[in-house]
């Protein structure tokens, strides 16, 4: 590497000084042609350009100091305004901010891999074969085009979503295709279907489809993650008492026991009654806010009741609310 | 997904003219949209190294493909080098200190 480089460069690569004069990075006299200069940063981007220098993270830094400079150069007014010391060479870079090789170290899903170089690996041993023969025949053609990819729209409701469900839906091509929802989509998540899209060129492979779910809101249930909210009216006796009720789930209506004593929006966990378990991940709960509901009316027999009851068992519920009553 | 159009007006100084060529002779593989080709981002930035090679390093047109062909077989190279090391890495400790000690071997027998 360093044998690539002009000998008055070497300042540069020991990191003491980096020259910001165009004239020194690019190694031409202050009186250099137009000519000298484009042949000097020919010469130099030849050797520095990030693409031709896959991962050499130095090369791009002093490419991007050659390219200012030599735009700076080229330009007959800036270089005047330089020569009369009224701008350096800050800000001269290219525009181009991502280069060939930060998009070509994807791996095989991009469409200009090649393991060409691995042909002979493969008849080496049967350990190599199995390590690199397998991806040789995946990356081989090099007139392969990859379809294009498509989106769609998939309006579902809350339940469906919830407990997962299969779709069939018509492409503007007419075919159909089968979409399966997983149990726990939420409004805004998009499915990929690998494949699905639009044919690829001679043996390309399919584009993917892509498929955004809009969950429509349930008038009951709400989501959070894997976990399903309800709110649960309960009457004051149910509250005082307890009592066993019925509550809808997603799977299904359900009995369960309130406690006794059950305060206003006291949570009570269903174990499992959630989003259903999918690979890698648990099943949901079912969380039930119990919110304690008045009679319509209050009659008689409560008002008296209640009014002989606080005379003898009054009780405090503000005892941290009384700073800021008082 | 880029249009043909849209990539054309990104790329400093390129024609659809040259474009098209550069896709007949097999530079670039856009895919095939309903409505002519369309380009990635990996697609712009093969493209603008194209022009860089021709415009700014003067390669000639034979040398294109050459060029693109190595390239791509270094990344190739690369991310199969690295998905190897990650395996070594997934190794004990014991296995991953035989193999650095085997590549050190190896080495040296080189230098010899």
């Amino acid at each position: 590497m360093q044998a690539l480089w002009p000998s008055h460069h070497q300042r540069m690569q020991t990191g003491e000084t980096v020259s910001d004069n165009p004239y020194e990075i690019l190694g031409v006299k202050s009186g250099a042609s137009d000519k000298e200069i484009k042949s000097a940063y020919r010469k130099l981007a030849k050797n520095l350009h990030p693409d031709l220098n896959p991962g050499n993270k130095e090369a791009e830094q002093r490419f991007k100091a050659v390219s200012a400079a030599y735009n700076l150069l080229k330009d007959k007014k800036q270089r005047a305004r330089f020569d009369n010391g009224e701008i350096d060479a800050s800000g001269m870079e290219n525009p181009q901010n991502t280069y060939y090789r930060s998009h070509a170290d994807g791996g095989p899903d991009q469409q200009y891999y090649s393991t060409s170089g691995f042909s002979d690996f493969a008849s080496e041993s049967d350990l190599f074969a199995d390590l690199f023969g397998r991806r040789h025949a995946r990356g081989q053609s090099s007139t392969r085009r990859r379809g294009a990819d498509v989106q769609y729209q998939l309006k579902m409701d809350f339940l469906d979503a919830a407990c997962g469900a299969k779709r069939r839906v018509v492409m503007p091509d007419g075919k159909t295709l089968d979409i399966s929802v997983p149990a726990g989509t939420v409004d805004g998540q998009t499915l990929r279907l690998k494949g699905k899209g639009l044919p690829g060129f001679e043996d390309g492979l399919s584009g993917d489809a892509y498929v955004k779910v809009e969950v429509g809101p349930h008038t009951n249930f709400r989501s959070r993650g894997r976990d399903i909210l309800l709110a649960l009216p309960i009457t004051l006796d149910e509250a005082v008492l307890g009592g066993k009720v019925s509550v809808n789930t997603i799977h299904g209506t359900v009995m369960i026991s309130t406690p006794a004593g059950a305060s206003n929006g006291q949570v009570l966990r269903l174990k499992g009654k959630g989003v259903a378990a999918v690979k890698g991940e648990k099943p949901g709960d079912q969380l039930v806010s119990l919110q304690v509901v008045m009679p319509k009316t209050i009659d008689d027999d409560l008002h008296d009741f209640m009014k002989s009851w606080r005379d003898k068992h009054a009780y405090s519920v503000r005892k941290t609310h009384e700073g800021a009553t008082s | 997904m880029i249009s043909e159009a849209d990539t054309v007006n990104r790329i400093q100084d390129l024609t659809t003219r040259s474009l098209r060529l550069w896709v007949k002779l097999g530079w670039v593989f856009p895919s095939l949209g309903p409505h002519g080709y369309v380009f990635e981002e990996i697609d712009i930035a093969r493209i603008e190294l194209i022009r860089q090679l021709k415009r700014d390093f003067a390669v000639s047109n034979d040398m294109v493909p050459i060029v693109l062909s190595l390239l791509d077989q270094i990344h190739g190279l690369r991310h199969e080098l690295s998905s190897l090391a990650r395996a070594v890495e997934a190794q004990h400790q014991d296995i991953q200190q035989d193999i650095i000690a085997m590549l050190n071997d190896n080495l040296d027998c080189n230098k010899e």
